[in-house]
């Protein structure tokens, strides 16, 4: 058995930091236009991290090609997502037991993945997708509703980007009403580590996840009885019928992927909304393009959407053998980083990568990752999402603007936590 | 899942875990860098463990320093835990884990203190006590 890379020869361009992610999303990506040319996979010191630094950390590979980041997605035999074996696919350290409780098919590798993936996904049957998409359109219609309703200068994350999310999660599973609040709060509080706002040096933002994470979880564990007992037409009481191979969830599977697609469902799609509502303001000839036949281009400006703001930056995997990727060595233990905004900005897949084009065609994008047993499970509820609140947008309040964002410090997420919004009252 | 029979058998099994960590060339001096006495305490039957980690010592009871965080669960899961069969966050929710004070950290500690797990389990194996080991 060889030992992790342990070099201490770290790449000048550092990636590893809090300030390279402090950078605006254009300068981080001049750092990964050079290592995409002359480095494609580059040495790099340990994460700064925010949550639990790790003393032991001897550093990571960083990807930023789109055909090395799919293939190592692809090759998930010798690419490890394991929380319990490697700590999961966070780029900061945290603790297994939380991981486990949280993330569901995202940090587990397969046989376990593959058949838990397959319980989940036989609750999404066809019928209650539609049930999903009809859901998401009224919940569309009613925050546009109320948008022009209210101040004609108001704040776009809280008034729109970030409403749609959680309410669809929260419907979709089944959640009362009257538990919805404390939900959404929990969910926010789960992935607010990311914030800087938030981040108690102490590291008693573990705290706050953990409190997070019982809401959540009490909320979970309670539905799972109640639907068991009596079932209703959501996906909970999917959830805890579903059975493959005479195996069923229990309640903590269960309660781990509300977690995940409380995080993965909610920060995605409300990041994805606010970065594209940016770029339709910057660019306002795709705008003109997009609503000139909005039914004939919403399904490429929707993956482009995803391209452009790539919401998710980075992943990462462990190399469970000795392989090599890229023609640099790894070895047995190491941690590959994924970044995806530096794979969507790659000419070698993209023609003129940094054009924002709402009629791109073939885009071969790795916002819902780079293929492989882990693609987004949550796509395509994403996509009508993002289908149906810009329908609204565009459509009912054609001369809505925005002002400049404030962009969250992350190596995780690509957010926009505040951003001014104006259009003409009715 | 079974639990011990006695205050004695506790601080025999989980004292000595926790001495074996505290002993351990790696994780024993990270332990002691976190500063902080922690409590176990447990039900069925009642018995306490006080962990004065700085000092690396392992006290029977309520004795010596005041705790800075304090883990309440039966013996049961006490046992369960170090043989890796409890996620805490899940049994938090469900109530059979309690923490009152400065959990973060020694959840910081947690990725280290699973090479414990086997350990644990090969103690109790040579103790004859196959029957405090877990499925």
């Amino acid at each position: 058995m060889t030992m992790p890379t342990t070099r201490t020869d770290y790449d000048p361009l550092d990636v590893s930091t809090l300030a390279f992610w402090a950078q605006s999303s254009d300068d981080r990506e001049k750092t990964f236009a050079e290592l995409r040319r002359s480095r494609p996979v580059s040495w790099q010191a340990p994460v700064q991290s925010m949550l639990m630094p790790d003393p032991d950390d001897p550093g990571f590979w960083a990807l930023t090609r789109h055909a090395d980041i799919k293939r190592v997605s692809r090759d998930h035999e010798v690419f490890s997502s394991s929380a319990e074996e490697y700590g999961g696919v966070m780029l900061d350290l945290m603790p297994p037991d939380v991981l486990e409780a949280t993330s569901s098919i995202l940090m587990m590798d397969n046989p376990r993945h593959g058949l838990i993936r397959r319980l989940i996904s036989s609750a999404f049957t066809p019928r209650r997708i539609g049930l999903i998409e009809d859901q998401i359109a009224r919940q569309a219609r009613q925050i546009v509703d109320d948008l022009v309703a209210g101040p004609a200068e108001t704040d776009f994350v809280t008034a729109v980007a970030a409403r749609l999310p959680m309410w669809t999660v929260s419907e979709m599973v089944g959640i009362d009403e009257d538990l919805r609040g404390e939900v959404t709060q929990a969910a926010n509080d789960l992935v607010s580590w990311n914030d800087a706002e938030q981040i108690d040096v102490d590291g008693d933002n573990l705290m706050v996840m953990l409190n997070a994470m019982g809401t959540l979880h009490n909320a979970a564990f309670d539905l799972c009885e109640k639907r068991r007992a009596h079932p209703e037409d959501d996906l909970i009481s999917a959830l805890v019928a579903a059975e493959v191979e005479g195996r069923r969830l229990t309640d903590e599977d269960i309660a781990a992927f509300f977690c995940l697609i409380c995080v993965a469902g909610n920060d995605t799609t409300r990041q994805t909304t606010s970065i594209a509502m940016k770029a339709l303001c910057d660019f306002p000839e795709q705008r003109e393009i997009l609503l000139h036949d909005f039914d004939g281009n919403i399904g490429t400006a929707v993956d482009e959407f995803v391209r452009w703001a790539s919401p998710v930056m980075t992943f990462r995997r462990t190399a469970r053998v000795d392989v090599e990727v890229g023609g640099q060595p790894i070895l047995a233990g190491d941690k590959l980083l994924l970044i995806y905004p530096s794979g969507n900005r790659d000419a070698a897949a993209f023609t003129d990568p940094y054009r924002f084009d709402v009629t791109r065609a073939d885009n071969d994008h790795v916002g819902f990752g780079g293929g492989g047993v882990h693609y987004c499970l949550g796509a395509h509820v994403a996509k009508v999402q993002l289908r149906s609140i810009f329908r609204e947008l565009l459509t009912r309040v054609p001369d809505l603007s925005v002002g400049e964002p404030e962009f969250l410090v992350s190596n995780f997420i690509h957010g926009i936590k505040r951003m001014p919004c104006r259009f003409t009252a009715a | 899942m079974p639990g011990f029979a006695s205050a004695e058998e506790m601080h025999r099994y989980i004292g000595r875990v926790f001495e074996d960590a505290l002993a351990d060339p790696e994780l024993g001096d990270k332990m002691a860098a976190t500063g902080l006495v922690l409590r176990v305490h447990c039900t069925e039957p009642t018995c306490d463990l006080t962990i004065d980690l700085p000092n690396k010592k392992v006290i029977a009871g309520t004795d010596g320093p005041a705790p800075d965080a304090t883990m309440s669960m039966s013996t049961e899961t006490a046992n369960a835990y170090w043989q890796g069969k409890v996620n805490l966050p899940f049994a938090m929710a469900r109530g059979k884990v309690k923490v009152e004070g400065k959990l973060t950290k020694l959840l910081q500690l947690a990725p280290m203190t699973r090479k414990l797990f086997p350990v644990y389990v090969d103690r109790l194996r040579a103790d004859g006590r196959d029957d405090l080991v877990v499925d």
